[in-house]
């Protein structure tokens, strides 16, 4: 903040150059902002590292170790100096069934948080420049959607759909738009009934101008938060849906784990161990995206109410 | 002749207030009830959507997995209808669905409508008292917490909730399971040898209970204290209350009688918003603690998938969630006297 | 009134221990903010007894309003406050919290700016006015005595004072207009019959006519109930229109006081010249800040004589209508015949009340809204309406905005506002060179400082300069301007004044200026057009419409303004036959 207070003495000389300096300065500014939140810094360092450790699980480990035919260990074996978290019903070693689902986990959050919050923004946007009939049209199917539960409409979509890692992505996606898309057609209004935006007309810029330089730069940092809390959820919903069994059954995830445990009797049996590795790494990866994207939150938006998305 | 001239301002204003109290509310609820009702048709046209267009053929997808003859998936598919232009079985569907009837469950071999009511009660029971429990628990903290903002009470309080709003309702229930032990019974509604008389039937239905109960609140409380909180934070810097602290009300009256009145009614909104979240829970509590109700006749119509009960318990839970929020969007005009207005 | 003399019963004692009702000595108050401490008031030392008026005068952010807030200890806990502030003799800085409650509303109350969100939005105003009787009671009542009945007869007598009708207890505020929203913060403020009241900028926002009014009203209370006033207000006029006295702060300190008439027409130090300036006296042509001769430029135009002979006007508007239909039937007709000429080189002055239409007018002008019927010529040539000829269009007629700091788009630096416009237009040639001139053609020089800088990092005046160097980039020969001036500080209000002028005499760009203030139109003007209801109600030359206004609205409009000679006079006749 206090170095921009004056004008830098030797002014970039082209406009890009500018532009870029620009940019620059803000994303330092929000990244200096963003430091002084210790949950979010936190919350980024534990993504961080375990993002690390799931694109890395084969180089460091051995994938022979999931396959239920040649499983290493006796069946419910409690946590020992050769299995640190025990094993499964069939014998295989729990660390390692938690650290290849973290990547099926963290896949379908990702990508059906891409999904979900390209649609969203997409309508959102639309739905608040246009106007007229586009709009009360988009309007009346975000809201119509938003009241929906989304997790009956993922678990019907993914049961009349062929099971795999694709139509999870797709249930979860496009269930989980409508919030985005109010969230970006409220931001999207504000924008527009600024003053700069009138000017920009006055001046004569079209639909694709005013979009694109005034309402998009406006909307993104918002999307990116949102994005950020949505990756949460659908982490979620997704242990919900193969929890249900409705996962795909050749991938192992955080949420099929605790399916199989659950269905095998881990309770009855008090296998702990099989059921709180997988259940940690879901409340670890969503605390850890909720804490980045509050954090986020109070950086870009500092005026909008911190509220967790819907589930 | 300024006379002539300045109240025009105060007449339109007038005016505009007697629209408000007049004849709009009639048409404000028929324009809701209206809108309910074309929901209500998009969730009906959705279900058949779901059901009969995107799987393609829906007899496979039922018998997926299972050793089935061609035989008997043609005489299945003569037997749900399908075989016939999509057209006729939409509108058939229309019908069936006019005369209340949701078809039979091709597992129970019983009609769906009957299977749903049957389930109904226990979910009803379940869910209604968690919601009015993490209700008033979520507001309460909520209060509290954005009341001393910043406390050692709110950072505690925010950041407990948060986390149990990360967890997976499934996996606490599981883990409470687990640390219980033999504290509470595992599963269903009662034990099959309580006497039948009401005490004994209520005191071993509230010890089932417990259990779902608790895992339930714990997972959507949170909701609504981050809720509270954050209307209850943006209220706070309202003029008003610098009104009436200049009046000379002490501070907990500032707060009862001015902020927090006016914090719940975005709240009461989003509540209602976010029954979804509700319903959800319900599935997985239910599936996780064998609780008799809807959502475990989810689960388990989800095993077939026995695609007609599917089908019949998404039109019920989908109709009964937008039923819900036309009702929240008519208290809310009862609430909010601005909206009366609008 | 029997009241009257209930109320002046149990203060008598302490008034003969203290005679000032306020004394507020060396005071300091600090704010804790982010950015490090803030200093915003600076040892002042200010006394009013009781019955005096006094007005406090000062540009956004000068303490003013924290001074104010200080008498009743309602400033944030961040703040830090010292010196004395003596309410009757007895430090506020000091008085426990139960004493100070009893003080707050009873001993001195406080009319709220804009009180739009002062009042509590879902709450009856009937209750909200009766909530401090039940707390305080009054003329010496104690609440405890009070029955509901009595409660409900004393805010009926209230609203009565504040000329509201009794049964508008019942509304809530989003029912009442601006005007009666602040009769009711009036009526509050007086309703536990206070010694003191504060009222902070009590008529901003309000249209001048209504204004006058609740001035009027208050001046009136405020004598009958011989209560001490502390008024803050940015214009200078408000509070010589009310006020016995006037302070000016500046920076958080008191830089003068002194009777209202004399720091009003001879201001000492160099800041209240600059506020006294930005609220001219119509009539006076030191405030006239049109050449009177133009030798130097386009001697062959006169555009006081637009008779339309001399030249062929550059804009035009020809029967222009604009209705917006309700979605319930009901019709605004916002532009209702508007027939007007802009010639080149000529300055217009569109002056009107807010929703008489004339911003409906400028964006129809502007081809940002599409006339119902009627025409706009540019040039003798109708307006386009293709999409292609539109932008074409907008090269030549600019339009520039009231509150520049949200004109900007506060992510984008200067060099990308005032190219904008150039990039739109696909004018690519030496891009950097003409938002270089454009700049310095709005005199922000050098120019190159300023490419990189972000519109927060400007203060008001300049920003307004980059919306001018960004409308200035296109080399427009209409610049259309909707409340230039409104929202900047009065010390700024000047320059960008002079910048029009400027900008006519040396680029010969006609301007349209829309305003709700004819003290604007005289200060810059050639011709001035009044717009009421739609329609334009008088135009011509400044001098004939200002000095021998014919219609009769535009003659309230001048005697509404505060320091109109002999204005007061005139209101009150006004507001006597309204109520």
């Amino acid at each position: 903040m206090t170095t921009t207070q004056n004008p830098p003495s030797t002014p970039p000389r082209t406009a890009t150059a500018l532009v870029w300096a620009r940019r620059r300065a803000a994303a330092a500014r929000v990244w200096r902002q963003f430091a002084t939140d210790r949950g979010g810094v936190a919350g980024l360092v534990v993504l961080g590292v375990i993002v690390l450790l799931a694109v890395l699980a084969p180089a460091l480990t051995d994938q022979t170790g999931l396959d239920v035919t040649r499983a290493p260990g006796a069946p419910w074996q409690a946590p020992s100096g050769e299995f640190w978290l025990g094993t499964d019903h069939t014998g295989r070693s729990v660390l390692l069934l938690t650290w290849w689902g973290a990547q099926v986990s963290l896949l379908v959050g990702l990508a059906a948080t891409l999904l979900s919050v390209g649609i969203g923004t997409v309508v959102g946007v639309c739905a608040a420049h246009f106007g007229g009939w586009v709009s009360s049209v988009l309007l009346r199917v975000t809201d119509f959607f938003l009241v929906l539960p989304s997790l009956v409409l993922a678990l019907v979509l993914s049961t009349v759909l062929p099971q795999g890692l694709g139509t999870i992505i797709l249930a979860i996606g496009v269930t989980s738009w409508p919030s985005t898309a109010r969230l970006v057609r409220a931001q999207t209004l504000t924008v527009e009934a600024r003053p700069y935006i009138e000017r920009s007309r006055a001046l004569g810029g079209g639909h694709g101008h005013v979009i694109g330089k005034h309402v998009l730069p406006a909307v993104l940092p918002l999307v990116f938060v949102n994005t950020t809390l949505t990756v949460a959820s659908a982490i979620i919903a997704e242990s919900t849906l193969s929890f249900l069994g409705l996962g795909d059954p050749t991938r192992v995830s955080w949420g099929s784990m605790l399916h199989s445990a659950s269905l095998h009797g881990a309770v009855s049996k008090g296998a702990w161990w099989y059921l709180l590795p997988p259940g940690l790494g879901i409340v670890v990866v969503v605390l850890a995206f909720t804490l980045c994207g509050r954090a986020l939150e109070t950086v870009l938006n500092p005026r909008l109410a911190h509220s967790a998305g819907e589930r | 002749m300024t006379d002539a001239l300045a109240p025009v301002e105060e007449a339109l204003a007038e005016s505009a207030a007697r629209r408000g109290r007049g004849g709009s509310t009639l048409r404000y609820v028929a324009g809701k009830l209206g809108g309910a009702l074309a929901s209500l048709f998009l969730v009906v046209v959705l279900g058949f959507l779901l059901f009969r267009v995107i799987p393609g053929d829906p007899v496979l997808s039922m018998t997926r997995g299972r050793p089935v003859t061609a035989d008997q998936q043609a005489e299945l598919r003569a037997r749900l209808g399908v075989d016939r232009p999509l057209l006729q079985q939409f509108l058939d569907y229309l019908g069936r669905l006019a005369r209340g009837d949701l078809g039979t469950s091709y597992v129970y071999s019983r009609p769906v409508g009957e299977l749903i009511a049957e389930r109904l009660g226990p979910t009803l029971l379940l869910v209604g008292t968690s919601t009015i429990i993490a209700v008033i628990l979520g507001l309460w903290l909520g209060i509290k917490g954005a009341w001393r903002r910043g406390s050692r009470f709110d950072r505690v309080s925010t950041g407990v909730s948060l986390t149990l709003w990360s967890m997976p309702t499934f996996w606490l229930g599981l883990l409470l399971m687990i640390a219980t032990g033999n504290l509470f019974p595992s599963g269903g509604i009662r034990y099959p040898d309580t006497p039948p008389d009401f005490l004994s039937q209520a005191l071993d239905t509230a010890h089932h209970m417990v259990l779902p109960c608790l895992t339930f609140v714990a997972v959507i409380y949170a909701q609504y204290l981050l809720v509270m909180r954050s209307s209850l934070l943006e209220e706070m810097n309202a003029d008003y209350l610098t009104t009436a602290r200049a009046k000379g009300l002490r501070d907990d009256l500032v707060r009862r009688r001015h902020a927090v009145p006016n914090a719940l009614l975005p709240t009461v909104t989003l509540v209602f918003l976010h029954l979804g979240l509700v319903v959800s829970g319900a599935i997985t509590v239910e599936t996780v603690f064998s609780w008799p109700g809807l959502g475990l006749l989810t689960y388990e119509a989800l095993q077939g998938p026995d695609l007609p009960l599917l089908q019949g318990i998404f039109i019920v839970l989908t109709g009964s969630v937008v039923a819900m929020n036309v009702i929240a969007d008519l208290l809310y005009r009862v609430l909010d006297p601005r909206v009366r207005a609008a | 009134m029997a009241e009257q003399t209930a109320m002046s019963e149990p203060v008598d004692q302490q008034k003969a221990a203290a005679p000032t009702l306020l004394d507020v000595r060396d005071l300091h108050v600090r704010y804790q903010s982010g950015r490090g401490e803030v200093h915003a008031v600076r040892g002042v030392d200010l006394s009013l007894a009781s019955g005096q008026t006094l007005g406090l005068a000062g540009e956004s952010g000068c303490g003013k309003s924290t001074l104010a807030m200080s008498v009743l200890r309602l400033l944030p806990k961040s703040s830090r406050v010292d010196g004395q502030v003596l309410l009757d003799g007895e430090d506020v800085r000091t008085m426990s919290w139960g004493r100070l409650r009893a003080v707050r509303w009873a001993g001195a109350s406080v009319v709220f700016q804009g009180a739009m969100h002062a009042l509590n939005p879902v709450r009856r105003i009937g209750e909200q006015i009766a909530e401090p009787l039940r707390l305080h009671g009054w003329g010496g009542r104690a609440p405890t005595s009070l029955s509901p009945a009595a409660i409900r007869a004393r805010v009926a007598e209230l609203l009565e004072q504040v000329e509201l009708p009794a049964r508008r207890a019942d509304a809530y505020p989003h029912e009442l207009s601006g005007g009666q929203k602040q009769r009711v913060m009036i009526a509050m403020a007086l309703a536990c019959q206070p010694r003191l009241v504060i009222a902070d900028e009590p008529t901003t926002a309000l249209d001048v006519i209504v204004q006058a009014q609740v001035l009027e009203l208050m001046g009136r209370l405020v004598a009958e109930h011989d209560i001490g006033l502390i008024m803050i207000s940015h214009d200078l006029s408000v509070l010589a229109a009310t006020c016995q006295r006037i302070a000016v702060m500046y920076r958080g300190e008191l830089v003068e006081q002194g009777p209202a008439e004399q720091v009003m027409r001879q201001p000492r130090h160099a800041h209240t010249q600059a506020l006294a300036a930005a609220f001219p006296v119509v009539g006076d042509p030191a405030h006239r800040l049109v050449p009177a001769a133009e030798p130097a430029t386009a001697p062959t135009v006169e555009p006081s004589e637009s008779s339309g002979a001399s030249t062929r006007p550059v804009l035009r508007a020809e029967d222009l209508h604009v209705r917006f239909g309700g979605r319930r039937g009901g019709q605004t007709h916002a532009v209702a015949g508007v027939t007007l000429e802009v010639h080149p080189n000529e300055i217009v002055a569109l002056v009107g009340q807010s929703g008489s239409g004339k911003t409906t007018l400028a964006r129809t002008l502007l081809g940002l809204q599409q006339p119902t019927s009627g025409r706009v010529y540019f040039d003798g040539q109708p307006l386009p309406t293709s999409a292609r000829g539109l932008r074409d269009y907008r090269r030549q007629v600019q339009l520039v905005l009231q509150d520049p700091t949200s004109a900007l788009n506060p992510r984008q630096s200067v060099y990308e506002a005032v190219a904008e416009g150039l990039r739109i237009h696909r004018i690519g040639d030496d891009e950097a060179g003409r938002v270089a001139d454009a700049l310095s053609k709005a005199e922000l020089r050098p120019p190159e400082q300023f490419f990189s800088v972000l519109p927060h990092e400007l203060s008001g005046g300049q920003r307004q300069r980059v919306v001018i160097a960004g409308a200035l980039a296109l080399n427009p020969r209409v610049l259309i301007a909707d409340e230039p001036v409104a929202s900047l500080d009065a010390s700024v209000r000047g320059e960008i004044l002079a910048l029009f002028l400027r900008l006519r005499v040396e680029l010969g760009v006609a301007a349209l200026v829309i305003t709700h203030d004819l003290g604007l139109a005289w200060n810059i003007a050639d011709r001035v057009a009044v717009m009421y209801q739609g329609e334009l109600v008088e135009v011509g030359p400044v001098e004939d419409v200002l000095l021998a206004p014919q219609h009769p609205y535009t003659r309230s409009l001048l005697a509404a303004m505060p320091n109109a000679p002999g204005s007061l006079d005139e209101v009150e006749l006004a507001a006597g036959d309204a109520g």
